[in-house]
């Protein structure tokens, strides 16, 4: 329960700074891609941005965009690998 | 005329007339279909356009017919201009406008009221029947080859005319640097939209060298995973895109020398490299060469290049922009450099006021009086080499993207509800990261959001603000201005 609330507030604060909207943490389940709120070059620093605070690195190439298209799925993914 | 850039292409096709000349995630075409194929379309503009000489606007993405439609509109003695189907309908609307031709050659689907919008369809029909060349004449010389809209201060997109001479200008130094893959089969990787014209310098150099351009679609940049595969395939031997793209793949451990075994040459342009960027790549990619190159559209892509080897790394702290290519000169002037030289544009498209201003008359060390472009760039030059240093007024890079800040903010004070607006960038250490919006509003409706949804149907996505931030009042200085400064200071 511990790392999930860690893994949820870093990831939530990573998305509202990239996004630079607050409606990430509103709807977990929003999709990021068709919402237009996050593109490429933003995953790069998303994923870079859990690997400094979490430790967890994720290649952006052994992911799928459907498996990180909503603030949901992406603490999923980094839950995953902790 | 011989050796013009079509000529030089015409040459490769008798040579290499099988090889690939254009490979996308879905489709390629050869030199041959490639030329054949545009003969075909360039004597039915010809016939079709008679005396209209305008530019023709061509709309699309990355595919073959694209580059097909081009050497058409060559061809056929017009210039084109590329637009990309990110650009937003407003803006799409503004350059048609601009370029003013009743047709417009669509390579993917486009519905525009008031034009003849030849499309895919048609453009395959018309491509594949042939048709009497004898009426048309290729652009050469003077003419106009293409055409590129760039952001302007005042809100509108600006068209740079660069010409045949130009052009040719450009390739013979970028295929003196595309020569030191050491290839004589050289794959160009091909990341930026042809509306954007870094990528002239991996179309135009490949397509003069015999080279196979393998581009990047939206798709495939949106998959890292398929993307590498592809580039894998494809064995990429000269890398061609903005340092900022490059540092993308680089945040993915999987992008290094045993994904890419074959690739020779990092040649970027668009934006600064960073030390930071090179080091990083060159621990990846320990056996590859990497150039910067500099230049701004007006000047034709790039004009000076250095090749950024470990003793420039370990002895400069900024990164050279270089030395000028052979037939082009930089010049320093208060602090600012100017271009001169076989490069430099024709000038702004129906835009003679903006053209004097930014292409003037200076005196070379001899005394003789030669044509020379303001970048607005900041630079010295260290006795070797030149550097730059950053912008005079409000443009900035982002992402390789030149933006003007006042373009968008003369585009945010459009609407009602917003009083005023100045857009600064957001930067961390050395990069620019993004852009912020600051806004005073008129009434309560408006909200970050509707902001930037409103945006995005006139402007490109990369000059969207990602943040907006509402303020009661903006800082002013002594003189009534708005105080940039003190908002920077205060909020980003």
């Amino acid at each position: 329960m511990k790392d999930l609330d860690k893994v949820k507030e870093t990831v939530l604060d990573l998305l509202e700074e990239i996004c630079g909207d607050d409606s990430v943490r509103e709807d977990l389940d929003i999709n990021l891609l068709e919402e237009d709120l996050i593109d490429s070059l933003d995953y790069t620093e998303l994923l870079v941005g859990i690997e400094d605070a979490l430790g967890v690195v994720m290649a952006p190439s052994e992911l799928k965009r459907e498996e990180m298209d909503t603030p949901n799925k992406i603490i999923e993914q980094v839950l995953k690998r902790m | 005329m011989r050796n013009s850039v079509l000529n030089q292409i015409e040459n490769v096709v008798n040579r290499y007339g099988e090889r690939i000349a254009i490979r996308t995630a879905s489709d390629q075409i050869n030199y041959r279909s490639l030329w054949q194929q545009s003969d075909n379309l360039a004597a039915w503009l010809g016939l079709r356009l008679k005396e209209n000489n305008k530019p023709v606007m061509v709309y699309g993405h990355k595919s073959p017919q694209m580059i097909v439609c081009f050497l058409a509109c060559v061809k056929s003695g017009r210039a084109y201009c590329p637009v990309d189907i990110s650009m937003p309908r407003t803006r799409i609307e503004e350059i048609a406008s601009s370029v003013g031709n009743q047709i417009i050659l669509a390579a993917e689907p486009l519905e525009l009221e008031g034009y003849e919008v030849i499309g895919p369809d048609m453009l395959e029909n018309i491509m594949a029947e042939e048709h009497d060349l004898s009426y048309v004449t290729p652009v050469s010389g003077d003419d106009v080859y293409y055409m590129i809209f760039t952001s302007g201060s005042t809100g509108k997109p600006k068209g740079v005319e660069i010409t045949e001479r130009n052009l040719r200008g450009f390739l013979n130094w970028s295929k003196e640097l595309a020569q030191k893959t050491g290839m004589e089969h050289i794959a160009f990787l091909n990341q930026a939209p042809f509306s954007f014209d870094l990528s002239v310098m991996d179309l135009y150099t490949s397509m003069t060298t015999g080279g196979t351009l393998v581009c990047l679609d939206k798709k495939l940049q949106s998959d890292m995973g398929e993307m590498f595969l592809f580039m894998k395939e494809n064995s990429i031997n000269c890398w061609v895109s903005t340092p900022s793209f490059a540092e993308m793949c680089m945040s993915d451990k999987n992008f290094n020398h045993q994904l890419l075994e074959n690739m020779k040459l990092f040649l970027f342009c668009g934006e600064k490299l960073t030390k930071e960027t090179a080091c990083k790549l060159y621990e990846r990619f320990p056996e590859s060469k990497i150039i910067n190159t500099y230049g701004p559209t007006e000047s034709t892509v790039a004009v000076t290049s250095v090749e950024i080897d470990r003793k420039i790394l370990q002895e400069k702290e900024l990164l050279p922009i270089g030395k000028p290519k052979a037939g082009t000169d930089l010049f320093i002037k208060d602090g600012e450099i100017l271009i001169a030289g076989d490069t430099l544009a024709k000038g702004y498209y129906n835009n003679p006021q903006k053209t004097a201003e930014s292409f003037i008359e200076i005196e070379d060390i001899t005394g003789q009086k030669i044509r020379a472009y303001k970048t607005g760039d900041k630079g010295y030059f260290d006795g070797e080499y030149f550097y730059c240093t950053g912008r005079k007024d409000f443009q900035i890079k982002l992402h390789g993207y030149r933006i003007e800040l006042g373009d968008i903010e003369q585009n945010l004070m459009g609407f009602p509800e917003i009083e005023q607006a100045v857009v600064l960038p957001k930067t961390d250490g050395e990069k620019i990261k993004c852009l912020v919006a600051f806004v005073k509003k008129e009434g309560e409706e408006v909200n970050a959001k509707s902001i930037k949804s409103a945006l995005k149907e006139k402007l490109p996505a990369y000059m969207v603000p990602k943040n907006i931030k509402f303020i009661d009042n903006m800082p002013m200085t002594a003189n009534g201005k708005i105080d940039r400064k003190k908002l920077e200071a205060e909020f980003t």
